[in-house]
């Protein structure tokens, strides 16, 4: 069985700032799925007649 | 053990940091993505909120990025082979294989989704499309199977224009294929210049690039046939429609420009000697086949800004 061997500090810090990096992507690409669903839903309502 | 393994050993202590996964995605190569698709999508002349447009230039420069990140988790084998890019993030150990190709296979799901939402299909599906030729078919195929390699292969970096346009229009009309023809043949003439002075390396990695396979004097005359091509593809947008003076201007001066220094390294005997050729950046290597790939940047990028230009200032097209 193999053993688990602890992270050094680089190793620790490097890890910390990818995660950072990874959740400020995700938020990112969040943010712009809204911007586009609600620029899109602006044009289509606009299309809608009285 | 191999110098491969050994490299890549010695390296596995060193963390990946977030610039190296930024590394992965070619930053550069995602610059010239950028700048070819806006002008596509600039001439399109297709209304389109701003927003939309900035998301979707976003999203090919991204999958441009997936396309890199891709190609250097398959290639990392003839990577650290070569000089040029044994230093790269995944041959050097900061950042593992399967982590490469899980940052592009994750980058391609999120821009081609978010292309699709933002603009139309038909733009996501030619985004879909270049980065499966690019990480597949390229990478996995051709590189390694054909002296033609970049010839084909060279349509996934002529492809951003065309899906720029389609961003924009929802169409892919003949002009957006003729930018897409300019980038086609602008790659062998760039390519093969480059190749000329780094085939030590492509011959170490057992890429069968034209220099290795065929020899200098023959890749010389090919850069000369294809440039000779490039250049008269580069003034058709003068014809259809697509450019105005400006660009015809453009067109042929630095047309006449590329064909003379095409014809100086025909004439020279850059590559013959390997021992002088070494490395990119090295100001040993054949300065022929340096100032063509130079000036090949210099110039295409010359020749999309002249239609950005003609775009955003209003002057016309010659032929309407």
């Amino acid at each position: 069985m193999s053993q688990l061997v602890p992270d050094t500090d680089a190793q620790a810090k490097a890890r910390r700032r990818r995660s950072i990096a990874i959740a400020l992507s995700l938020g990112a690409f969040v943010i712009l799925v809204f911007i586009v669903t609600i620029i899109r839903m602006k044009g289509h309502v606009a299309d809608i007649g009285f | 053990m191999n110098d491969t393994s050994a490299s890549m050993t010695e390296a596995v202590a060193q963390p990946g940091r977030w610039q190296d996964y930024l590394q992965l995605m070619k930053p550069r190569v995602m610059s010239l993505v950028v700048f070819t698709a806006l002008t596509g999508l600039a001439c399109a002349r297709a209304p389109m909120s701003p927003w939309l447009a900035a998301i979707a230039v976003l999203c090919i420069a991204v999958g441009a990025g997936a396309s890199g990140a891709l190609n250097m988790g398959f290639e990392a084998d003839l990577d650290a082979k070569m000089r040029r890019t044994r230093h790269r993030p995944v041959p050097s150990g900061r950042v593992q294989k399967a982590d490469a190709l899980g940052l592009g296979v994750v980058l391609s799901i999120f821009s081609v989704g978010l292309m699709a939402l933002a603009t139309n299909v038909l733009a996501a599906g030619l985004l879909a499309f270049t980065i499966f030729f690019y990480a597949v078919v390229y990478t996995l195929w051709l590189k390694r199977s054909t002296p033609q390699n970049i010839v084909i292969g060279g349509l996934a970096g002529a492809l951003p224009p065309v899906i720029g346009w389609a961003a924009a229009s929802g169409t892919a009309p003949l002009n957006a294929w003729l930018l897409c023809a300019i980038i086609f043949m602008w790659t062998p003439a760039h390519f093969w210049s480059l190749s000329l002075y780094v085939q030590d390396d492509y011959a170490a990695a057992g890429v069968p690039m034209l220099p290795v396979v065929a020899g200098a004097p023959r890749t010389r005359r090919a850069i000369l046939i294809y440039g000779l091509i490039f250049v008269v593809t580069a003034l058709a947008p003068a014809v259809t429609g697509l450019g105005g003076a400006l660009y015809l201007g453009t067109a042929a001066v630095g047309g006449a420009a590329f064909v003379a220094l095409a014809v100086r390294l025909v004439l020279s005997r850059a590559g013959d000697d390997r021992e002088r050729a070494d490395g990119l950046y090295d100001v040993k290597g054949p300065k022929e086949a340096r100032d063509l790939f130079a000036f090949s940047i210099a110039y295409l990028f010359a020749l999309f800004a002249a239609l950005l230009i003609e775009r955003f200032s209003g002057l016309a097209p010659l032929v309407r």
